[in-house]
């Protein structure tokens, strides 16, 4: 509602040209503001470009091949401390988002990363090998043991980005990630807390056969995935201002659950790596930026 | 562009109060019924608007705070050094579960309007036994249920991972204005009477978890 002071003319006053136009003045709106027009009542026209989403971008990643007639392959890792795969196009170029001359993410915005990948784990035959985490024994029934799987071992997707310049040469984990190579005891993994750009696939598809009244009289069942996807998103509000120049998908595993002075960890598992795998072909890096509020 | 004209002044008409104000409060009139058709474009902008105006986003990158991972029903028995502190069939109660024991997520200043929730992490569920001996098909099949309730009416609800995978859950809906709380919740199949439920080492068995947990919340107002 538009407030004017001005009392109104009366009788006996003396009107000249410029009180009047004083009075014309009073009438000059200088700003828009929530006393001079109605709630709702913006429309599209009214508002500005690019102040609210603040910055959009996608690129695809990988090897795009619709039909997984040729892929990469990540081989399982066994030397540890192990450097994370970077999602590449299949001739050794990694496929990463670069924000050019940098990117800048202030407190006020909400910096939010999605990506997909089109993946196919093979989980070789080392499930149940001696220093695999993945199999637990159970009673077979007939006085013995048998191995079943802990339906645990995963690959891991998280995400990478460089804030020191545009040469794209500096990647580290973003915020909150860890890079999975803390050393727990004799495992190097995460702590489960430093997983926040994290995604992961399920390395194996191993099943009991016709588990009976709580014991395993039958050997375990593996299946195949076959390909699938895989989704992860990241939310990210920065403390004070950052400026990121690239941002890209890295692999590592197979990793599996591990648990050490009451802590949950997500470890790598070496020898259930020994010979598994995981190939991938194409899919997609999307980020948004846009205002709190 | 409206415009009411109470009066035309003639030239040598002797001007009385009225001639006068009646013109000035038409223009009022004029200012006060500004619309959408009237206002000029471009002119929304964040220096123009005061903050939480148009919407409001609210995010964690980490939920529950502490470290990401849900934090009840954690079963307390014998646990081997390959699996997690996390739920099982000897503690897991039956029925939804919040992630979190606090109380819950709270979107504060809500204005009301359009609510857009998304629940994104990854999530562990054992099906290695479901396909007991003496259960008729469909068998057990083993999937992480997963639901986000507002002020307790569910508003999205996923059948869920069925392996240790990521997971994502988007939901989308109006809720008037006022207090605002949102709930994460999780419920699992009970095992059937083939299920091991620990190994012969007497270790318990891990059914389910969910970890590297984040939200993002977007209100949209009016």
């Amino acid at each position: 509602m538009s407030r004017i002071t001005d009392g109104p003319v009366k009788d006996g006053d003396s009107l000249s040209a410029a009180s009047l136009n004083d009075r014309f003045a009073s009438y000059t709106q200088t700003d828009l503001n929530a006393f001079n027009h109605r709630d709702a009542a913006h429309d599209l026209p009214q508002f500005d470009t690019g102040w609210l989403l603040t910055h959009a971008q996608t690129v695809q990643i990988g090897k795009p091949d619709w039909k997984h007639s040729s892929y990469v392959t990540v081989p399982g890792q066994v030397i540890m401390p192990a450097l994370p795969h970077p999602v590449e196009d299949g001739a050794g170029t990694p496929t990463v988002m670069s924000f050019g001359a940098g990117l800048t993410i202030s407190p006020g915005e909400v910096f939010r990363a999605y990506w997909n990948l089109s993946v196919f784990a093979g989980p070789g035959s080392n499930w149940n090998a001696a220093g695999s985490l993945g199999f637990m024994n159970f009673d077979n029934g007939s006085g013995g043991t048998r191995a079943a799987s802990t339906w645990g071992a995963v690959w891991v997707t998280y995400l990478q980005w460089d804030v020191t310049d545009a040469t794209l040469n500096n990647w580290v984990e973003v915020q909150g990630q860890s890079d999975f190579s803390t050393i727990i005891g004799a495992k190097y993994g995460s702590v489960m807390g430093s997983t926040e750009a994290t995604a992961v696939v399920p390395a194996d598809l191993r099943h009991a056969d016709r588990p009976s009244q709580g014991t395993l009289p039958n050997a375990s069942v593996q299946r195949s995935q076959r390909w699938r996807g895989v989704s992860g998103a990241w939310y990210f509000v920065p403390g004070a201002t950052r400026t990121v120049y690239g941002l890209r998908v890295v692999i590592k595993g197979i990793m599996h659950p591990w648990n050490s002075g009451g802590l949950n960890y997500l470890v790598h598992d070496t020898a259930y790596s020994l010979d598994a795998f995981l190939r991938y072909n194409a899919g997609s890096l999307s980020v948004l930026k846009h205002r709190v509020q | 562009m409206k415009q009411w004209t109470q009066r035309e002044a003639t030239q040598g008409a002797t001007a009385s109060p009225d001639a006068v104000n009646d013109e000035l409060r038409a223009q009022q009139s004029s200012i006060t019924t500004l619309d959408r058709d009237q206002l000029p474009d471009d002119y929304v902008n964040d220096t123009r608007l005061v903050l939480g105006a148009l919407h409001h986003s609210y995010t964690a990158s980490s939920y529950p705070t502490a470290d990401g991972q849900q934090n009840t029903v954690i079963l307390s028995d014998s646990l081997a050094a390959n699996a997690w502190y996390c739920a099982s069939h000897t503690s897991y109660p039956g029925g939804w579960v919040n992630v979190d024991t606090g109380t819950g997520i709270q979107l504060t200043d809500w204005k009301g309007g359009h609510l857009h929730f998304e629940w994104a992490g990854n999530a562990f569920i054992n099906g290695c036994f479901a396909s007991g001996a003496n259960i008729a098909y469909p068998k057990t099949p083993r999937y992480l249920n997963l639901r986000i309730t507002a002020n307790g009416v569910t508003i999205a609800e996923k059948r869920g991972p069925g392996y240790h995978e990521a997971f994502r859950v988007i939901a989308s809906t109006l809720v008037a204005q006022g207090p605002l709380t949102i709930r994460l919740q999780w419920r699992i199949t009970e095992p059937s009477e083939d299920d091991p439920v620990f190994t012969s080492g007497g270790d318990v068995v891990p059914q389910a978890h969910l970890w590297g947990m984040r939200y993002l919340a977007i209100g949209r107002w009016r």
